[in-house]
């Protein structure tokens, strides 16, 4: 038994010592060619299509595979790959294999063949303002409150934002202020020789306006607060920040004073002083913190005259987006867009974000900061041809950017491996806002009749779910 | 050679020692485990890669095991129903007697016709089975001891030692005093023995109760005019079930093994007493355990004895008996053996089996409790690990082959218990969980879980084979089985990766992380339950 068992042992052993090694060979990309009897090292492309089973074709070949597909031990080049789906446009990308690396489309959305609109509100509406974070957004048929539908996505409703009987239904409005998850907006307007501010408050059913403009001394350059501290508002003005108590109506005038910079985030204020130091402090602990940055700006890239949003505080990171579109990071690359940039949405708690100007997508990626910090790889842009880009919302885990530019939608993919890709949706009303939710998959928009239209772009939260298990 | 075995006696320089060695085997799966975890989030690429080489090993000695199951099932198979009596009868007898019998015991018998090999004739010898009482009562006891009184060898030739602690309930000692009275007559004699406690030196473990009644039995055996080289002696748990030829082939497997008083004798034990009244994850971590014996069965070369097992009373009174101060007394006395005769010592398998009770407890929860407690103190046995390293390191005699040899088992033996279950199912997923940006653009994300899934479906080979051993194993029973329970028994085996992990490597983790702490695990006599049906 003992001899049997040392011959089985060393078998085993041999067979584990060729067997190995062959296959975390095998695994890293490396194959023998038989014809050239050389060692070759492949690359690999995965694709996972939205929804599931499309047929696959590497060039003019058809792969066996439906997608989900893994098409490996290709040899590095450029390729262009297919994928298609009756009823669905056909999807198309060149792809660069590379030996040992792999290309992964892990989201491709297969939009469908007739992309059709559905009709929510009849009539001539003339914008949208979207509340982003929340389930509401608003339609209006005019500049007058009176005419503002506070439209619910989940549920499909739309009421009047202002009731019958309201002191504001004549109240015209010039701008909308909103943060991000906050249930409560304000609206500025009214007669030109009378403006005002509204503060709207929509967590209750039926909607609480109250006037604040006695709150708010003069115009200011913006005006802010944390979603998580509603009644705490800043109004900031290009020397100081006022700080407004609403619940009690009581205003803090110069707050703070002397800073470049602020910004508001989990019950924090953050602050960028003026000779560039950063401090934070919690409002109910009134007391400032250093906020200590491992790597300071580089003050070369700071503009005295220009002032700041803080964006994404951590402990050791902050981004910078000045008045003037500059979008800067304490961390490689210092300098991530220097002028032009008209808005930043944030991704995965401040991990990842998307910038835009009027021609351009980028994608940050902090956990690309050390590459970045070698050559600038943190920052990948992925829609160049933008004509007039205004508004960009998160889609589909951040896999692809629904876009308002110059009047269309289009929807970009977030492609950072391959050439850039965007589909057109729809075209909308003429200087409107669209407004993308997650929750439902849907874009929505005013058409060039001013009809609010919705189109499903993306198949609801737990059926792509479903398809995405479907190809695991 | 003289050696001290007992951590308790050591001087400062050597306790130092063993302390040091006690570290080892919980340093090394924390290692391991913590490593591979940080490797894991750190290096995606150099974990997963490490994971691929990991999953194939682990299929590889999977199969290898299975292999080795396969043939020590059929050989288990093969010398059931062996004339045991009629074998041992023959032993000793002329070339020419034995025509009548296959080569294979033609050539067993042989081996010991050589002059200095001849054992003692069958009539000559004598079987001592000691059976520790602590909180047994009868309907556990009374099984056991009716099993040697109707096996195949004579049970007037079996001395009975019941070995009682003085702790032990009246209702216990009434038990043990009725099963006394009935089945007395049936054997040599049937000893009631009632070790004291509280004696200095020693801990509330089985070992000491066992070496009390042994050095009794010592005296009535020298009283009785019975030589020790003739006595066999077989330290049985309470609720041991001896298959009725388990006596008939030990003595035959005695009479033919050459050095048959430097062996240990060890059947298969097998847990059927209660197989289908405990809930499926205890069941099917004792019959896991049933297959390690069986495999390890055909590793005669670094067999170590477990749980009930036998051997030489000759070589139990030379090595000074159980340890009375370690909780893994079964396979403490090998090593004990062993360091007493310079590495002279092996275990001898013997293809019968022992039945015992699966632990279990009075809810759902209670069992999962005392499982966990039992196999924390089956992986307890890492206390040998100091012991036999001290040992190894002072002999001069024990070749530096047999040193290796077994120091590589007991660390992979060890080590493997505690992490390879953590490694499998949660390591492995790890890196992919973690990956970064660099990580999935490589071909090793996309190809490392496919590879690994392929192995994995390999290993279901060896899951079929468990599951078809397993009712091989069932069906050769004795045991009452409906076919809902065979069926109910597949699925058993679906859930093994979660019970091992919690129920087999976080027990014998939690114990090597004690040792290597220093702190003590009390003995606990594992509660178990029968229907009374």
């Amino acid at each position: 038994m003992l001899i049997l068992r040392r011959v089985v042992f060393y078998t085993f052993l041999l067979m584990y010592l060729v067997l190995c090694p062959g296959l975390l060979l095998y695994a890293s990309g490396y194959i023998f060619d038989p014809l050239t009897r050389e060692v070759a090292r492949t690359g690999l492309i995965h694709l996972a299509s939205i929804p599931p089973g499309a047929a696959v074709y590497l060039e003019r070949s058809r792969f066996i595979q439906k997608t989900p597909a893994t098409l490996e031990k290709l040899y590095p080049g450029d390729y262009r790959v297919t994928i298609d789906l009756p009823g669905y446009r056909t999807w198309s990308q060149k792809v660069s294999v590379k030996p040992g690396k792999a290309t992964a489309f892990d989201k491709v959305l297969l939009l469908p063949g007739n992309l059709s609109s559905k009709t929510v509100l009849e009539g001539g509406y003339k914008q949208i303002y979207p509340l982003p974070g929340t389930d509401l957004l608003l339609v209006a048929g005019s500049s007058e409150l009176d005419n503002f539908q506070l439209y619910n996505i989940k549920e499909d409703k739309a009421l009047p934002l202002v009731g019958a009987g309201s002191l504001w239904r004549s109240f015209s409005v010039i701008s909308i202020y909103h943060e991000d998850e906050s249930k409560s907006f304000i609206v500025y307007g009214g007669g030109l020789w009378e403006r005002k501010y509204l503060l709207v408050n929509v967590k209750a059913d039926v909607p609480v306006i109250t006037d604040i403009t006695k709150l708010l001394a003069r115009d200011p350059l913006l005006i802010e607060w944390d979603p998580l501290e509603p009644d705490q508002i800043f109004a900031i003005y290009p020397d100081a920040i006022d700080r407004i108590n609403t619940a009690m109506a009581a205003i803090y005038p110069r707050d703070i004073e002397d800073v470049k910079g602020c910004g508001f985030q989990n019950n924090r204020v953050y602050l960028m002083t003026g000779d560039d130091r950063f401090i934070k402090y919690a409002r109910d602990k009134a007391r400032a913190e250093p906020f200590l940055l491992p790597e300071r700006f580089d003050p070369r890239v700071l503009s005295r005259k220009v002032f700041y949003r803080i964006l994404a505080p951590e402990e050791n990171r902050v981004f910078l987006l000045g008045e003037n579109g500059s979008l800067l990071s304490n961390h490689p690359p210092y300098t991530i867009t220097d002028k032009g940039v008209l808005g930043v949405k944030f991704y995965d708690h401040g991990r990842t974000f998307m910038s835009w100007t009027a021609s351009t997508v980028a994608i940050f990626d902090a956990g690309d900061e050390k590459k970045g910090s070698k050559g600038g790889a943190g920052v990948k842009t992925v829609f160049r041809t933008g004509q007039d880009i205004r508004q960009c919302f998160w889609a589909l885990d951040a896999s692809h950017i629904v876009c308002n530019d110059n009047d269309r939608i289009l929807l970009i993919e977030v492609e950072l491996q391959g050439e850039e890709h965007s589909e057109f949706i729809a075209n909308i009303k003429k200087g409107t806002s669209i407004f993308y939710s997650n929750a439902t998959g849907c874009v929505y928009f005013l058409d060039e009749g001013g009809r609010f239209q919705r189109i499903q772009l993306v198949p609801p939260e737990n059926l792509v779910q479903k398809f995405l298990n479907e190809g695991d | 050679m003289q050696f001290v075995y007992s951590r308790h006696q050591l001087d400062p320089k050597e306790r130092r020692l063993e302390r040091m060695f006690e570290m080892l085997p919980g340093a090394l799966s924390w290692s391991i485990i913590v490593g591979m975890t940080v490797l894991s989030i750190t290096h995606h690429l150099l974990a997963s890669a490490i994971m691929v080489a990991f999953v194939l090993f682990w299929v590889f000695r999977l199969l290898y095991m299975n292999i080795f199951l396969v043939i020590s099932y059929m050989r288990l198979h093969l010398e059931k129903g062996t004339d045991w009596m009629g074998l041992i009868a023959k032993v000793g007898l002329p070339p020419e007697a034995l025509k009548a019998l296959d080569p294979f015991r033609r050539r067993q018998i042989a081996s010991v016709s050589a002059p200095d090999h001849r054992p003692p004739a069958p009539e000559e010898l004598y079987h001592l089975v000691i059976l520790p009482v602590v909180r047994e009562g009868r309907n556990i006891l009374e099984p056991g001891v009716q099993s040697l009184a109707g096996g195949d060898y004579p049970s007037r030739r079996v001395l009975v030692v019941i070995a009682l602690e003085a702790r032990a309930s009246d209702a216990v000692k009434q038990d043990v005093q009725a099963i006394q009275k009935l089945h007395a007559a049936s054997f040599l004699d049937f000893l009631v023995v009632e070790h004291p406690a509280d004696i200095p030196g020693e801990a509330m473990v089985k070992g000491a109760n066992a070496t009390w009644a042994a050095k009794h039995a010592a005296r009535y055996l020298r009283e009785k005019g019975i030589a020790e080289e003739n006595v066999i002696v077989s330290c049985f748990d309470a609720d041991t079930v001896a298959h009725k030829e388990y006596l008939a082939c030990l003595t035959y497997y005695f009479m033919i093994t050459p050095a048959r008083l430097r062996v240990s004798y060890q059947p298969i034990p097998v847990y059927y007493n209660n197989l289908w009244d405990v809930p499926s994850f205890a069941r099917i971590l004792d019959i896991g355990a049933s297959f390690f014996q069986l495999v390890e069965a055909t590793n005669t070369e670094k067999l170590v004895t477990f749980s009930s097992h036998s051997m030489s009373f000759k070589a139990l009174v030379e090595v000074g008996y159980w340890p009375v101060d370690m909780i893994s007394d079964d396979s403490a006395i090998f090593w004990k053996s062993f360091i007493h005769y310079d590495g002279d010592y092996t275990v001898v398998p013997i293809y019968t089996t022992v039945s015992m009770d699966i632990a279990s407890g009075r809810s759902f929860g209670s069992t999962f409790v005392n499982i966990y407690k039992q196999k924390r103190r089956w992986a307890w046995g890492v206390e040998n690990l100091p012991v036999v390293l001290r040992a190894f390191l002072r002999s001069k005699k024990i070749s530096v082959y047999k040193k290796w040899m077994f120091a590589s088992r007991l660390f992979d033996l060890f080590v493997s218990w505690a992490t390879w279950s953590y490694l499998l199912t949660v390591i492995t997923w790890l890196p992919m969980l973690f990956a970064g940006r660099e990580f999935s653009s490589t071909t090793m994300y996309y190809m490392a879980p496919r590879i690994k899934d392929v192995i994995f479906g390999l290993s279901l080979i060896g899951l079929v084979i468990c599951i078809a051993i397993s009712f091989a194993l069932l069906s050769t029973s004795t045991i009452r089985q409906r076919r809902s329970h065979m069926i109910l028994h597949v699925f058993d085996w679906l859930a093994i990766p979660f019970v091992v992990l919690l129920l087999s490597s976080v027990p014998a983790l939690d114990a090597q992380t004690r040792l290597m702490l220093g702190r003590d695990l009390q003995f606990r006599v594992t509660e178990k339950h029968r229907s009374k049906t």
